[in-house]
């Protein structure tokens, strides 16, 4: 007998604490993919898989939030708040690294100053990015119940703060600059959370 | 307190756990109401709605021992309740009586 696809299960069981609603969903999909690849072939019976789990997610995270509860918030934030300063922490060490290096090869490269050129922001956005892919991957190691949960919190949350502050205190950068890294920083820590989850 | 009323889909889904009796499992009711309805429904979708409908009491549900061909996961039967009968029994009523005397002058197979 065909097995599903092992990363995108994990991927599935990752979005929901487990109940019966999630392991009825997965059963299901795990049951009715057997059938279809025995009849269509294993090929076919993957692509049905792929797209029922995306149709199948909303209906994950949905379970997930009516089941949510007060000790869960206050768990979610002890996940998320550690995760976040040790991502901003490790951005603030590499973007001070990258400035000290450019700097003593002789050019300036302010990573987080006035746009100098199309290069800066890249390599601001890029930078954040890969900080964002590691918080996702802390935030999903910290609790091993809803990784994927965490991930896509953490990057919520960031997302928050990258707003707050440029309505609040305001941003030297064009305006598309804090919309990239909004869509960075969540990229990033769902891509982290899923990495986490293929290697775990 | 007023009775929980069915949706179009919490309806079909009802009819299916019926029609379906000792068999009416997710995804036997899942390919029942696709082919009654001729739409595609998802896994989610249905779950949900047997959710919702466990929730107004209407279904109570059991788990089998683990399956082999779910991955190890239990599956879940499900059966009408009597609150659900008298749900059904009242759409029925409301369906009948919203649709008397229209059959006269709709043809569902136009030349």
């Amino acid at each position: 007998m065909i097995a599903p696809p092992i990363t995108v299960e994990r991927l599935l069981e990752a979005l929901s604490t487990k109940t019966d609603f999630r392991d009825g969903i997965l059963g299901d999909l795990a049951e009715e993919f057997a059938l279809r690849a025995e009849r269509d072939g294993a090929a076919a019976a993957r692509r049905w898989y792929y797209r029922e789990s995306i149709r199948a997610t909303p209906h994950l995270l949905r379970d997930w939030a009516r089941g949510l509860r007060a000790p869960d918030v206050r768990h979610l934030a002890d996940v998320v708040i550690p995760s976040f300063v040790f991502a901003e922490t490790l951005l603030f060490f590499v973007e001070l690294t990258v400035v000290s290096v450019t700097k003593a090869l002789g050019f300036s490269l302010v990573v987080f100053g006035p746009p100098g050129g199309p290069i800066v922001p890249v390599v601001g956005l890029t930078i954040l990015a890969m900080g964002a892919i590691m918080g996702g991957w802390i935030a999903a190691w910290f609790d091993e119940r809803t990784p994927l949960i965490n991930a896509l919190a953490l990057g919520v949350a960031w997302s928050c703060v990258i707003i707050a502050m440029s309505a609040v205190v305001g941003t030297r950068e064009p305006i598309w600059y804090p919309v990239c890294a909004t869509a960075m920083v969540v990229a990033g820590t769902t891509i982290g959370g899923i990495l986490h989850v293929r290697a775990a | 307190m007023t009775t929980p009323t069915l949706g179009a889909l919490e309806l079909t889904v009802l009819l299916a756990v019926v029609r379906l009796g000792d068999d009416a499992h997710g995804l036997a009711i899942r390919r029942d109401v696709s082919a009654r309805m001729r739409h595609d429904y998802s896994v989610g979708a249905i779950y949900t709605t047997l959710q919702r409908l466990e929730e107004k009491g209407f279904v109570s549900s059991r788990l089998t021992d683990p399956l082999p061909q779910r991955g190890g996961r239990s599956r879940r039967q499900f059966k009408v309740s009597a609150a659900g009968q008298r749900a059904l029994g009242a759409a029925h009523r409301v369906a009948t009586s919203v649709w008397a005397g229209v059959h006269t002058t709709i043809h569902p197979h136009p030349a």
